[in-house]
């Protein structure tokens, strides 16, 4: 796109081109051949060089061309009409496309359906709604409760740097909670993420709980979108104190401004680590979806971590145009939550091209 | 196959829209073809919009985009399935060049006229060909195929593609 038109140039190149036929047959023949699906500089610059040559030089080449237009006589004529190649690609990808795969929900055989399956499914059903969800519900409104104490404590009655120190253990306190009312089992790999300056992360994104999980194992500041309800609360009050960023997916303006906060952030050598997840949407931990540019534009090293949901119990993913928020918090009534979380050493500046896959 | 059913799409609606598509189909391409519809069709319209339709990546990168898109605007399942029979492994060579004669006879009428072949050169080449060198091209391929009316009727299309591979076809996964 944006190359230049070979029609421009000396008026003497178009008569040449106009009255010799075999020559305007092979031009045509190289500028439509659709296999090819653009016109690189190199197929005008030969374009422009066979022009530019006498009719003599170019007789051996006529001879071939003379001979191949024999064989088939409408050359020019089925490098026109047959698209087929484009068309085939179009309809494939009307049909299948891997972006679409990457939010499609893996879909549940249900294993209750035989007589001898039932009991034990209901048995099952009894524990984990009747036993287990109760105590989850119970250590979770605990933690909660302790964790607000706590926090308001903290926050009213301590001065900086301590406070802020003491957030940041809290709310990792609180996280943990979290993960244990899931029952969560975790397996960590590769080496423990530790608050550097110039350093930013870079995770996947399957789920809300992703940062949840991954701030109990370290504390990190999140850049996230702002939400409404109870979130928001949650968003503002507390996680501000570890210095989370919040943007607005709607305002164009905000982008710059929050680049710049996200610099100034990575740069303060004792700030929360960093971290940004630049798929910017939920992806069903089956694929990876193309990273947007803003993690990597900070001019930060980059370390990535990768999180993997193991199906088994739950499906992690949160389809957003399937449940709600407060609906996809409730993996509590499963057995369990198994994943494993990888982390890489650093990337190095720029390292955006290199970047592990899940 | 129960699935499907409660998706909307009946067995009576399976057995029409194999018959639409001249038996092209089978009863699982069918119904793996309606998820993929239906996926494609937020809020569950019916129809796919032109802008669902260039939402899908791969298609909005391909030169033919635009003619297809104006093709495929507001089509329901059942022209969506009509459109896709001639990519069936079941459909025949005349089924195919018919497809790609629909794509190139823009206003329809059952003639590619100049119009129609210069506005589909200017698709497929972008900005790189010239209007001089458009016309002059549309000029050899009239001359060519020994065109003498308004322009290529079906007929002159087919001779004009003999001997050419048409390779038109897509495998309907059946994972969906």
């Amino acid at each position: 796109m944006g190359h230049p038109s070979p029609s421009g140039g000396s008026p003497d190149r178009q008569a040449h081109v106009g009255s010799d036929p075999q020559l305007l047959n092979k031009m045509s023949g190289s500028v439509l051949s659709l296999k090819n699906k653009e016109l690189s500089e190199a197929d005008l610059q030969s374009l422009d060089d066979r022009s530019r040559k006498g009719p003599a030089q170019l007789s051996s080449a006529d001879a071939k061309a003379a001979g191949l237009q024999q064989a088939t006589p409408t050359t020019i004529l089925q490098d026109l009409f047959d698209i087929s190649p484009l068309l085939n690609d179009a309809a494939a990808a009307m049909v299948d496309d891997s972006f679409l795969r990457c939010f499609t929900s893996a879909t549940t055989d249900p294993w209750n359906w035989n007589v001898y399956l039932m009991p034990i499914w209901l048995v099952g059903v009894v524990v984990r709604h009747g036993i287990l969800f109760p105590l989850r519900m119970i250590l979770l409104l605990g933690g909660f409760v302790l964790f607000f104490l706590a926090f308001a404590i903290v926050h009213n009655c301590i001065k900086d740097p301590k406070r802020a120190q003491l957030e940041r253990v809290l709310v990792q306190f609180q996280c943990q909670v979290f993960v244990a009312s899931w029952t969560g089992v975790v397996r960590y790999h590769g080496p423990r993420p530790d608050p550097r300056p110039n350093h930013v992360w870079v995770c996947n994104h399957t789920s809300m709980i992703d940062y949840i999980i991954l701030t109990a194992y370290s504390p990190f500041a999140v850049i996230m979108q702002l939400h409404a309800g109870w979130i928001k609360f949650l968003q503002t009050r507390i996680l501000g104190s570890l210095g989370c960023l919040w943007f607005n997916r709607n305002e164009v303006k905000d982008r710059v401004k929050v680049t710049q906060r996200m610099k100034e952030h990575v740069l303060q050598p004792d700030s929360t680590p960093l971290l940004i997840f630049p798929e910017g949407t939920c992806v069903n931990n089956e694929y990876c979806v193309m990273f947007k540019r803003g993690a990597f534009d900070l001019d930060a090293v980059v370390c990535p971590i990768a999180i993997k949901y193991n199906k088994i119990f739950v499906d992690a993913f949160w389809n957003s145009k399937r449940q709600s928020f407060t609906a996809h918090l409730l993996p509590a009534s499963q057995c369990l939550l198994y994943l494993g979380l990888k982390a890489w050493p650093s990337q190095g500046v720029n390292g955006g091209k290199s970047i592990p896959q899940n | 196959m129960g699935q499907v059913m409660s998706y909307g799409l009946t067995q009576t609606d399976v057995e029409e829209l194999r018959t639409h598509s001249g038996g092209k189909f089978s009863q699982q391409e069918i119904e793996a073809l309606y998820k993929r519809f239906r996926s494609l069709d937020r809020g569950r319209k019916g129809y796919i919009s032109a802008e669902e339709f260039m939402n899908i990546p791969e298609l909005s990168i391909n030169p033919l985009s635009h003619r297809l898109e104006r093709m495929c605007e507001s089509i329901n399942f059942k022209e969506f399935v009509g459109l896709l029979a001639a990519f069936s492994r079941n459909a025949s060579r005349e089924d195919k060049l018919k497809a790609i004669f629909a794509v190139y006879d823009i206003d329809g009428d059952g003639i590619v006229t100049a119009d129609d072949l210069g506005l589909m050169l200017r698709h497929l080449a972008g900005s790189s060909l010239g209007e001089e060198n458009i016309t002059m091209i549309v000029q050899r391929a009239f001359e060519e195929g020994g065109v003498t009316g308004k322009g290529f009727a079906f007929d002159d299309f087919a001779h004009a593609l003999q001997g050419s591979p048409v390779q038109l076809q897509v495998d309907i996964p059946s994972d969906w």
